[in-house]
């Protein structure tokens, strides 16, 4: 059995209650442990941080979406091109980086497990193709749910036994690990070319609110007892003033019970779209002191930032209204994708420019959250890849977030509207490393309920990440050393292994993927699947034979059951 | 045996709802297919490749893929080309071929919808799948293809007779309309056809866009259509619930190229300011939609894919298969799932049969004459599973009905056996 | 006798999808790609009749087929199927593109007077010869 020990680092283990005590961390069989034998393969630490493998719980990695932003922009490709090396395939990488790319970047900076935030239902065989194909790290995918017709018509009909039973049916058919919503209701308006304005607009032909549908797939995301709340894009994504919408829709779940182990009931994505303050995209300013606010006073939501980063990516959601209103922005090139019965999106290409008030501000509203966000357990560090910028900027965002004088630096080079029209230039937080551990593995492992994952303790993963930075001895005004150790990880262990060693991938084992085996009754079982079974032959362009994902799609999976509280 | 919802893998529309009776390892029968459908699974047998064969003598497969490695180690500029009708495992394996070869990538979209693809990467499109179309759309446009002939079931499943949620009087909820250089089958079902003069798509396409726009044109007709007529069709285009325009090869594969499509995505895109609209091409091999996916995925480019310098480089025009063979650039070529030696124009195929050629196929095709090495491999969809994408991009199982012969293998495990022998003397 | 000049189009048709599904050695696919289509009109000014063939000729090349008749073609347009025979007329010059232009195409049809249409074999052959 392969036998492996991390030396004398500096170990963050929020968790278990670790702050950087100097420790031996062993691993065997994949998974922390109490002993090694003699022999083992030993890892020096010394003088270094040594943390759990990084879990991001919003990214776009794998699918439909990404792939279009990759066919649709050879120019993004050739400003990051990628050799075959000894142990790797060749590639490209920048904003939309082909799929062997994406897993040794994640690893590269630590990471071992990432979540695909979108996964519509009948395209969900591309997402786990792509998956397979994303070497190194543990993967998992949330099925959208939002805008999908059985949602919207078991809503419209109070029918909330039958909803629970789609929804569990629908993680098992699609391998899928949580319920997304994007924009619930909206989606499907855009399909006669609308939108719904908030919470309480109106879903065309079903005559029900995204109020309805968010409070009822939260409730029976509990019932269900899912390791992960709901996973919503809010209503109004870029809309000026729709941090009051955002705080609304917060409030929608917060009568919600949660599953049992869970105190929260929603976790609000790349919340920096959706804490716009002002009218306009004029006299956009902060949103996040208003959101932070709601979030401090309130244990039931979490929240990732979707931080902006300054440079030219793909922005891609399932939200096609939005896109469509970006195209009108820009006049950049457009790709709308409309997915039969159950989603769409959309992908434009967008710089982000720091000369360009409205984007300076969104970069502060991003750090602004995570630095009034009191509680570090519930704030994730994501930058939405690629919507706010590429994943492999990551480390900047932690130099950002550790060290005020990096930030300082970053809004000097920006336009002034970013300390006119947000807070940020009189906040003087820092996080500490155990903090950002918290943001980047502990929290979001923590918040998606994958037990193994975010922590050292005995018997977790053997995923963690050891960064050349020595936290006794850094100082925030080192920011640059920072970004450049979390850029490169000394080391990267994925189950047991050594996969990057001085920032170079050496080893390119398969990840698993994760899922939820999610169930309900057997007799709810079949009268659901009784009217299911009737409108999918009737609306859908495949046969429900064709549509469940097959286990060949998952050469390595790992599967979680639902549980908690029943009704 | 019957099986049932069965995957055609023959065209873009990867119906998947045939029955396919099996008898003794052999398919005596097959329901709901169209006329091609039926051909390829009941013919599936015929006029196969007997046995590997290595400069037109039988050979044993180790003999034919020990030949192989040697071609194309030996080879300084090798073109793997092909793809689109096979299953996405084969494609995958294709694409890791080329890059340890370092050599060129290229499947069949670039003599098919390979301008739809350059338009995308200048424009964007505004696309759906298929069931949205059905579901919805009050306004089918045909321009440029000819669904009578190339997609013989798509009319019924999909666009034009088809009951959909909310059509659900299927024909008479719908209007037809085809614009074509001549008229088909297509046009004679439709409500209205439109003559275009060859070559005068651009033309047509960009006045329609600046009429959807409001701007007055002052001709009396454009590329052969009476501007009355032109000013009528925006209307039309304008006042549907839910339009969409399907195009085909007339507009890829005729003067302007990606510039007609790229008209094509600009009126579409136009058309949202008013109400719902999209295009979608029809894509002609059954999986070309996932050899451009998964080279994409795993490359960044859907075609047109350069490894010489280590690294994915993109150039369609250069590193395209009928302007390499034409330039006499490839000293080797690894053919799957194609017939190129039938599909290029002369000098392309001539360029084929200079040079050292691997093939690996089901049937006896010229490509297969002209080949050095011919290896005989399963058909995917009828002999061996595995993933293809519809033409909007639904990836669906294909289903094993019935064993290969003795000793032949699928596409993907023979381009494996070629990859370990290039590894095998690479480490040598 | 003079030809006349038309405009080439090129196409799939569900016959030729149906014989190489066959095989494309087969008759059946042999005869749905080696004839040209053209208009009524165009065949008489032609003086096409019986079984004699075509010669269907570009600026790039010349290939002699079968020819037949189809209404819903239109004076001075021909529909060659995609295959073989068709490909020996058309230039494999991609402006750029990649792809070469199969429709919409100049070129002259005459009667091929004494011509034959070539095999299948033969146009392989052709191919092969022309590496000498």
């Amino acid at each position: 059995m392969k036998e492996l020990a991390i030396r004398n680092g500096y170990v963050f283990d929020p968790l278990n209650g670790v702050d950087g005590e100097k420790m031996d961390i062993l691993l065997s069989g994949g998974r922390v442990v109490e002993k090694v034998k003699r022999g083992a393969e030993e890892i020096d630490a010394s003088g270094m941080a040594v943390m759990p493998g990084g879990v991001d719980l919003h990214s776009h990695i794998a699918g439909s979406k990404i792939n279009i932003g990759r066919l649709m922009r050879p120019e993004d490709h050739r400003r990051d091109q990628v050799p075959k090396g000894r142990v790797t395939r060749s590639g490209v990488g920048y904003s939309c980086p082909s799929t062997f790319v994406t897993g040794y970047r994640y690893a590269q900076m630590g990471y071992t497990t990432v979540m695909e935030a979108a996964m519509p239902p009948i395209t969900a065989r591309h997402v786990h193709e792509e998956l397979a194909d994303t070497p190194i790290i543990d993967k998992g995918a949330f099925t959208l749910m939002g805008n999908n017709y059985f949602t919207l018509k078991y809503v419209r009909d109070g029918d909330m036994e039958k909803l629970k039973a789609f929804v569990a049916w629908l993680l098992r058919a699609t391998r899928g690990y949580a319920v997304k919503i994007v924009n619930p209701g909206g989606v499907e308006n855009w399909k006669w070319g609308r939108n719904v304005h908030g919470l309480d607009g109106n879903v065309e032909d079903y005559g029900i609110t995204p109020r309805q549908i968010i409070s009822s797939l939260a409730r029976v995301n509990e019932e269900l007892g899912l390791p992960h709340t709901i996973h919503l894009h809010c209503n109004n994504l870029g809309v000026p003033g729709n941090y009051q919408t955002t705080i609304d829709t917060m409030d929608v779940a917060k009568t919600i019970k949660p599953r049992d182990e869970r105190k929260t009931t929603i976790h609000v994505v790349h919340c920096q779209f959706n804490a716009l303050a002002g009218n306009n995209w004029m006299n956009v300013r902060s949103g996040a002191p208003k959101i932070a606010r709601y979030v401090n006073g309130n244990p039931h939501v979490t929240l990732d930032l979707g931080q902006v980063i300054f440079g030219d990516t793909t922005t891609m959601t399932g939200d096609g209204p939005w896109q469509f209103n970006l195209w009108n922005m820009t006049g950049n090139k457009w790709v709308n994708s409309d997915v039969e019965m159950e989603a769409g999106a959309g992908v434009v290409p967008y710089t982000f420019k720091p000369n360009n008030p409205a984007n300076s501000v969104q970069w502060g509203i991003g750090i602004e959250l995570a630095l009034l966000v009191k509680d570090p357990w519930r704030v994730y560090m994501t930058t939405d890849h690629p919507n706010g910028g590429p994943f492999t900027h990551y480390p900047e965002v932690i130099a950002w977030l550790m060290s005020r004088k990096a930030r300082t630096d970053a809004m000097n080079a920006m336009n002034k509207a970013v300390m006119k029209r947000t807070g940020l230039i009189d906040n003087y937080r820092e996080y500490t490393f155990s903090e950002m551990a918290i943001a980047t593995r502990a929290g979001t492992a923590r918040a998606l309920g994958l037990e193994g994952k975010g922590h050292l303790g005995q018997g977790a993963d053997a995923d963690a990440a050891v960064y050349r930075v020595n936290p006794t001895q850094w100082r925030p005004s080192q920011y640059k050393e920072l970004e450049k150790a979390f850029s490169r990880a000394a080391y990267t262990v994925k189950a047991g292994e050594v996969v990057v060693k001085d920032g170079e991938v050496v080893a390119t084992p398969t990840g698993a993927t994760h899922w939820v085996n999610a169930k309900v009754p057997e007799d709810l079982e079949k009268e659901f699947i009784k009217d299911f079974e009737a409108d999918f032959r009737k609306y859908y362009s495949v046969s429900l034979r064709n549509y469940p994902v097959e286990d060949a799609y998952l050469p390595a999976q790992r599967v979680h059951a639902a549980g908690g509280a029943s009704p | 045996m019957k099986h049932e919802d069965v995957v055609c893998p023959f065209c873009g529309c990867l119906c998947d709802d045939l029955e396919v009776t099996v008898e003794d390892g052999h398919i005596v029968g097959v329901k709901n297919a169209c006329g091609i459908s039926r051909s390829k699974f009941m013919s599936h047998g015929l006029n196969r490749v007997s046995a590997p064969t290595v400069e037109g003598k039988e050979a044993s497969l180790e003999e034919a893929v020990r030949e192989s490695v040697g071609i194309l180690s030996g080879a300084r500029r090798p073109l793997v080309y092909g793809l689109s009708s096979t299953e996405c495992g084969a494609i995958s394996k294709a694409v890791e071929l080329a890059e340890a070869t370092g050599g060129v990538l290229d499947n069949t979209s670039s003599v098919c919808h390979g301008p739809t693809i350059l338009a995308l990467q200048q424009v964007g499109e505004s696309k759906a799948t298929l069931g949205e179309i059905r579901n919805r759309a009050d306004l089918i446009i045909f321009w440029g293809s000819n669904p009578t002939e190339a997609h013989l079931r798509h009319i019924t499943r999909y666009s034009g007779t088809a009951k959909g949620m909310y059509v659900p009087e299927g024909r008479k909820g719908r209007r037809i309309i085809v614009v074509d250089v001549r008229e088909t089958g297509t046009s004679k079902m439709a409500d209205q056809f439109i003559k275009v003069e060859p070559n005068g798509d651009f033309e047509l396409l960009e006045a329609l866009r600046a009429t959807v726009r409001g701007v007055a044109l002052r001709a009396e007709a454009v590329a052969g259509v009476p501007m009355d007529q032109v000013r009528a069709l925006a209307e039309v285009m304008k006042g549907a619930r839910f339009g969409v325009v399907f195009f085909g090869l007339g507009l890829t594969q005729s003067e302007g190229r990606h510039m007609n499509i790229d008209a094509a995505v600009g009126l579409v895109a136009e058309l949202n300011r008013h109400t719902k609209f999209l295009l979608t091409p029809m894509r002609g091999h059954y999986n070309v939609a996932g050899a451009n996916a998964v080279t994409t995925w795993q490359t960044g480019y859907p075609y047109a894919v350069d490894f010489s310098r280590g690294y994915p480089r993109y150039n369609p025009g250069e590193y395209t298969s009928v302007d390499m063979l034409a330039r006499g650039e490839a000293d080797a070529a690894l053919v799957l799932a194609s017939d190129p030696a039938s599909t290029f124009p002369v000098d392309a195929a001539r360029g084929l049969a200079k040079i050292p050629v691997i093939t690996l196929e089901q049937k006896i095709t010229p490509t297969s004459m002209l080949s050095r090495v011919v290896i005989p491999v399963a058909t995917a969809g009828i002999e061996a599973e595995g993933t293809a994408y519809r033409m909007d991009g639904v990836p669906i199982r294909l289903r094993k009905l019935v064993e290969p012969t003795e000793g032949v293998h699928s596409d993907e495990e023979v381009l494996g056996m070629i990859l370990e022998g290039l590894k095998g003397g690479a480490e040598k | 006798m003079n030809g006349i000049e038309v405009t080439l189009i090129s196409g799939r048709t569900a016959r030729q999808g149906i014989g190489l599904e066959e095989g494309k050695t087969s008759q059946g696919y042999i005869k749905s790609v080696n004839e040209v289509s053209l208009c009524p009109e165009d065949a008489a000014s032609l003086g096409l009749s019986g079984d004699e063939p075509v010669t269907v000729a570009t600026e790039h090349g010349s290939v002699v087929a079968h020819w037949r008749v189809d209404k819903g073609l239109a004076r001075g347009t021909a529909f060659f199927p995609y295959g073989p025979w068709a490909n020996q007329v058309y230039a494999s010059s991609t402006d750029g593109t990649g792809m070469p232009q199969f429709k919409g195409i100049r070129a002259t049809l005459s009667p091929a007077a004494g011509g034959k249409v070539p095999s299948l074999q033969e146009i392989v052959e052709s191919m092969r010869r022309a590496e000498h």
